[in-house]
């Protein structure tokens, strides 16, 4: 399906204006195929600037697992942000949730493709894997801020709305899409490393980027990973 | 192999209620990666409108009311699905309309203003008989209570006019 430039546009300069337009009954039917392509396209444009810090076949495996990672996020977070509307007593439709995230998917991809070249042009001063690390993150943090907004801004949000319900979505949005990110990697494969598409499941995103931290300073302790959580299987030889 | 199996029933279920929606390729592309952000279009099939979940209820609960032996013979079956064929022709109508208008090239041409004048005129029909259906009821209600069959002789003959003017702006 071919990107439509009057949808990009309003993408970046009126998106709550297409989350109205999506919002209308049959407007997710109308609006949604192409919002989903031009998140498939322009994640899959910076997943491979990305994997272009490795090179090879990781270029691919990047550029594939990136739009999976946009579009993972609300269909993990989404509920639980309905959800945090309820408790405060106010409803939050889930045709505007999705509008709005659907929106916002697309607005993120589109602004982190947008700043793809910066980002291949950090990776080619020479950036070592950890700063890499990093800079994948901080990109994505960086595009990802209007995409929440615009979700957020879409939510019907009185005067009596307290503010920890917007500040837990914020919280819950933000941290399924880390640790969404954490179980999809890599995305900056390690320069020494055989390339795969997923790696084995460990610790989560928080403990990965203080290493990442500590190691962009010179430190490389603290990548003694433990294999945890429900999904992930013991290692041979672990009791 | 778990959660290819899961992945695999996820992206079924997507395709699945694109086929049952009618939807086209780039609609069934999109069902089939993000079916749960598209529930809201997707439930109503091919020739449903917005208010087809609410014209069931309103449906099935007279037809609940009408079974009861205390209703009496007062509604008859040919007279409430003569109402229900009404209603689902008016929903499709309305339906197929707001399909159109979403489409912003639909919508800014210069006839979209008139198309979405008369869009919002039938919903307002289906919403005076769906109005008109919880009355019935209600004077089955006071029927079944006071005896008195006029006030449901009058509710059925506002009912039937109404499903004129419904068949009236379809044509």
């Amino acid at each position: 399906m071919p990107l439509d430039p009057r949808l990009l546009t309003d993408l970046l300069r009126d998106p709550q204006a297409l989350v109205d337009a999506a919002d209308r009954p049959g407007g997710l039917r109308a609006h949604a195929p192409a919002l989903l392509a031009t998140t498939a396209t322009a994640g899959a444009l910076f997943g491979a600037v990305v994997g272009a810090h490795h090179g090879g076949l990781q270029v691919l495996f990047a550029a594939l697992k990136t739009p999976v990672l946009l579009l993972a996020t609300p269909l993990i977070a989404l509920p639980a942000v309905q959800g945090a509307w309820r408790l405060a007593g106010v409803d939050a439709p889930w045709r505007r949730l999705s509008a709005s995230a659907l929106v916002g998917i697309a607005r993120t991809s589109l602004l982190a493709a947008a700043l793809g070249p910066a980002v291949w042009l950090l990776f080619s001063s020479g950036l070592d894997y950890h700063a890499a690390v990093l800079a994948f993150a901080g990109t994505l943090a960086l595009a990802g801020l209007p995409g929440l907004l615009t979700v957020l801004r879409a939510l019907p949000r009185p005067p009596a709305l307290p503010r920890l319900t917007t500040l837990g979505a914020l919280l819950v949005l933000g941290g399924a899409f880390a640790q969404t990110g954490w179980l999809l990697r890599p995305f900056v494969a390690r320069p020494s490393a055989e390339v795969s598409l997923l790696r084995p499941l460990e610790e989560d995103v928080l403990s990965s980027l203080k290493a990442s931290g500590r190691s962009a300073n010179g430190d490389y302790s603290g990548w003694e990973t433990r294999r945890e959580g429900f999904l992930a299987k013991p290692a041979p030889g672990d009791q | 192999m778990g959660l290819l199996v899961a992945l695999a029933i996820y992206l079924a279920v997507g395709f699945a209620l694109a086929r049952r929606a009618g939807a086209g390729p780039g609609l069934t592309g999109a069902a089939v990666v993000a079916w749960p952000l598209l529930l809201s279009d997707l439930r109503g099939g091919a020739g449903q409108g917005p208010y087809s979940a609410r014209i069931a209820a309103g449906l099935q609960e007279l037809r609940a009311a009408l079974a009861e032996p205390a209703a009496g013979d007062l509604v008859g079956a040919d007279e409430v699905e003569a109402v229900a064929r009404a209603l689902a022709h008016a929903d499709a109508r309305v339906g197929l309309v707001d399909r159109l208008l979403a489409d912003p090239h639909v919508r800014d041409s210069p006839d979209g203003p008139r198309l979405s004048q008369a869009r919002d005129k039938a919903a307002a029909e289906v919403e005076a008989v769906l109005k008109s259906l919880v009355q019935l009821r209600v004077q089955l209600g006071l029927v079944a209570l006071a005896g008195e069959t006029s006030p449901v002789r009058a509710r059925l003959a506002e009912l039937a006019a109404r499903v004129k003017a419904l068949e009236e702006v379809g044509a």
